[in-house]
């Protein structure tokens, strides 16, 4: 992928003639064109399945834009969450972690860590409706030894 | 080291190609320097190109060699982010967000100005009459280009483009999540 200068011309008679229309060059110009001359080739068009590639892009563009919003407040909500995890604060972790699972039901992750959160809290009705909800799920093997933990002690509590 | 063909790489990810030679395109009419041919994209090497005259100032050459850079980076970044933050945070991926992380990263990874482009601004910026404090700003871009463009053998521009689709997500949680 290169943008470049083409080499010397090897023969320009008149370097002060527009190589393309042999009207008068504009002076301090490496290549001798008229003003005319270099505003048409500046603005060369945009072939039309170029300009219809950049429609179709558009789409992609306008989605991805619609989407992060929502995408982020998670993304934040999640990082939240965790923060208020590691200093015990579960109750603001279980909060941070149902705004994930409102928006992305079908993450695994974060109904995984709300359910944790929520165990931690003593919500053990939310508790067991997300690890229920996740039930069969492929996870990572962190998440689910801390969801069988959970769940193993909520089994002895209830006995 | 994992070798694919230069050709093959750019077919894989042919929309970064297209954006980086139509942004040289809009650089060059954006600064009114005249364009001679066009090469959106082809199987070959270069995978596209853009021949223009040589621009009356310096800092156009410069605009115009690195602002596919800026505009493959920023369009890569933000196609990508939600498919990443669903992929990579969120563990709730679809199969349209592997079509926008591709597109993304397709995009972003050619980001990089090419030897071609890198060796244009070096003579531009060489020329007699740049200013010393020119010199002293495009000299380490133009080595820097140089650099991106030998690192794209050890994959270099892909871990760019995926960098780029992962960094906006990260940076914007943690500037939202500051002291708290």
């Amino acid at each position: 992928m290169d943008s470049g200068s083409p080499g010397e011309s090897p023969a320009i008679v008149d370097p002060t003639a527009c190589e393309s229309c042999g009207q008068l060059a504009e002076s301090g110009r490496s290549t001798p064109l008229c003003a005319s001359c270099r505003s048409r080739l500046a603005a060369r068009p945009l072939p039309r399945w170029i300009l219809i590639s950049a429609a179709a892009l558009l789409v992609p563009l306008v989605l991805a834009i619609s989407q992060f919003p929502a995408a982020l407040a998670a993304n934040i909500a999640m990082e939240r969450g965790r923060r208020a995890e590691t200093t015990g604060a579960f109750s603001v972790a279980l909060t941070e972690y149902a705004k994930v699972v409102r928006q992305f039901p079908n993450s695994t992750r974060a109904v995984a860590r709300k359910g944790i959160a929520a165990f931690h809290a003593g919500e053990y009705q939310v508790a067991a409706e997300a690890f229920d909800a996740i039930e069969g799920r492929d996870a990572p093997s962190d998440i689910v030894s801390e969801v069988n933990d959970a769940i193993e002690q909520m089994k002895k509590l209830q006995r | 080291m994992f070798i694919i063909p230069d050709p093959i790489i750019s077919a894989l990810t042919f929309p970064g190609v297209i954006v980086h030679e139509v942004a040289h395109q809009l650089f060059c009419r954006f600064f009114g320097v005249a364009i001679f041919d066009v090469c959106y994209f082809r199987f070959g090497n270069p995978a596209g190109y853009v021949i223009h005259e040589h621009p009356a100032k310096t800092s156009q050459q410069f605009w115009i060699g690195v602002g596919p850079f800026i505009v493959n980076s920023v369009l890569g970044g933000i196609i990508s982010a939600p498919a990443s933050i669903r992929l990579l945070q969120l563990d709730a991926v679809s199969s349209l967000d592997f079509f926008l992380l591709w597109l993304g990263v397709s995009i972003a990874m050619h980001a990089f100005p090419s030897t071609g482009d890198a060796k244009t601004l070096l003579r531009s910026i060489s020329a007699p009459g740049v200013t010393l404090a020119a010199k002293m700003v495009a000299y380490p871009i133009v080595g820097m280009i140089f650099v991106g463009a030998i690192g794209s053998f050890f994959w270099l521009d892909a871990v760019y483009g995926i960098a780029v689709a992962i960094a906006l997500p990260l940076l914007l949680v943690v500037l939202f999540t500051l002291g708290t």
